[in-house]
């Protein structure tokens, strides 16, 4: 039967739910809202701190000014700690080194570095210094509203497997070799350092197997025929990693060690052995000591934690920044 | 010992090598020790001949690999019977032979 809404009995159940919704808004216009208070699930709004202006050395070179270089790092570092966004400012600097760009790049990336808080940057006011860091390839690894521009003498890789690489080693060689020799020949030393470098960082940079990323950098300087390669991993670095403590504590106490730089000659030496301990292991770094004597490297470089060495000229630096990781910086050069 | 047998690495196995065993990554000296190196030095012993070993147009020879190949046959038959079953050619890079050689020689030496 149809119901007759104008009889008294609905006029009266109607006005009172009129009553009722009337009260209810106004009730939720007047009222004053506090987000999350007393809540056990309350999120804090986090303030959004300044961002702190990390200015670059003058000379941005780790195999040159590593100390400086270092420095930099670390006081951006501090601040991504602290939760603040920061800006590697390069705008100022007068020199410029393959090696530093390659560092940055690993930097900006590594999650360990940044914590989740903003990187901004810039590029170098100097014209030909903004030329060779566009032209290093830093922009394919970051983010930023202009065009990317493109890098065609330049090689960045990262592998994210964090295992050695044999076609890559190849394409590395390759990209070194046309430009320095003008030829497709195997050359059996770059190929040689490239693969123990990957092995090194797959086996020791962390505390299981293949812990950490590697980057590699090639940059083939246009007006030169000179190529400069920087490997690099953000790992513990060579000293403290499983084989060079258990050495430490062997045969430390012994002979009374007191630098990592101590280290240097057994390390080339192959007396620090790989974790296995097996005698037919830990050849590595000595094979690239041994294939960096080569003539056709004009310069080689390692550094890692608080060593600085020069593996031509076997001049070693004590540092006094720790360089969390390991790098190698190698420059192939025709006679 | 006539040669009966070549292994070219660069044609069979692949144009680089690796580092040390299958964790390390591809084209490692163990997995050229399982798939080739081993069943062509047993058929080899068992024909008596011997098997050439021909390195030419393989990108590098690190310690690793050759350790974890030659130097793990050396291991598991004796630097002897390895050296007298095995030939080695490698035109671009004679350094590659001795290199080999002084491995299988001192399979756990540096």
């Amino acid at each position: 039967m149809k119901k007759l809404y104008t009889i008294s009995k609905f006029k009266k159940r109607n006005s009172s739910r009129s009553a009722k919704r009337l009260r209810n808004r106004i009730k939720r216009k007047n009222k004053v809202y506090i987000p999350n208070i007393g809540s056990s699930h309350a999120i804090e709004r986090k303030e959004r701190k300044p961002v702190q202006n990390i200015e670059a050395p003058k000379e941005f070179s780790l195999i040159n000014n590593t100390e400086a270089v270092l420095t930099y790092f670390k006081t951006a570092r501090e601040y991504l700690k602290e939760g603040f966004p920061i800006r590697f400012d390069i705008s100022k600097i007068q020199t410029l080194t393959p090696d530093a760009i390659a560092l940055q790049i690993a930097r900006i990336k590594d999650a360990n570095f940044h914590k989740n808080n903003g990187i901004l940057g810039n590029a170098p006011d100097n014209p030909d210094l903004q030329q060779l860091f566009l032209q290093s390839g830093f922009y394919q690894h970051v983010q930023t509203k202009g065009h990317k521009p493109h890098s065609k003498d330049t090689l960045i890789h990262k592998v994210t497997k964090n295992k050695v690489e044999p076609q890559l080693a190849k394409e590395a060689c390759l990209v070194g070799l046309r430009h320095t020799f003008q030829s497709e020949e195997i050359f059996d030393p770059l190929f040689d350092i490239l693969i123990e470098v990957m092995q090194n960082t797959n086996n020791h940079a962390g505390e299981t197997r293949g812990e950490y990323d590697w980057w590699l950098h090639i940059f083939n300087e246009p007006e030169t025929n000179v190529s400069k390669y920087t490997f690099l991993d953000l790992g513990v670095g060579i000293f403290e990693s499983l084989p060079a403590r258990s050495f430490k504590r062997k045969i430390g106490d012994l002979v009374g060690l007191t630098h990592n730089a101590s280290l240097i000659e057994p390390l080339f030496n192959g007396e620090i052995k790989s974790r296995t301990g097996r005698p037919e292991r830990g050849n590595g770094i000595p094979q690239v000591y041994d294939s960096s004597k080569h003539k056709a490297f004009n310069r080689f470089v390692m550094i890692t934690n608080d060593v600085y060495v020069d593996m031509k000229t076997l001049e070693i630096k004590k540092l006094k920044n720790n360089f969390s990781g390991t790098l190698f910086y190698w420059e192939l050069k025709k006679d | 010992m006539e040669i009966k047998d070549t292994l070219i690495i660069a044609k069979e196995f692949g144009d680089t090598a690796g580092a040390r065993d299958y964790d390390d990554g591809d084209y490692s000296g163990k997995e050229f020790y399982d798939k080739f190196l081993l069943p062509r030095f047993n058929k080899a012993v068992e024909g008596k001949y011997a098997l050439l070993i021909d390195i030419d147009g393989f990108w590098g020879w690190p310690s690793s690999f050759v350790s974890g190949s030659f130097g793990l046959l050396s291991k598991e038959k004796g630097a002897k019977i390895v050296l007298s079953h095995l030939e080695f050619k490698c035109d671009s890079n004679p350094m590659k032979i001795e290199k080999a050689k002084y491995i299988i020689n001192n399979p756990e030496k540096k």
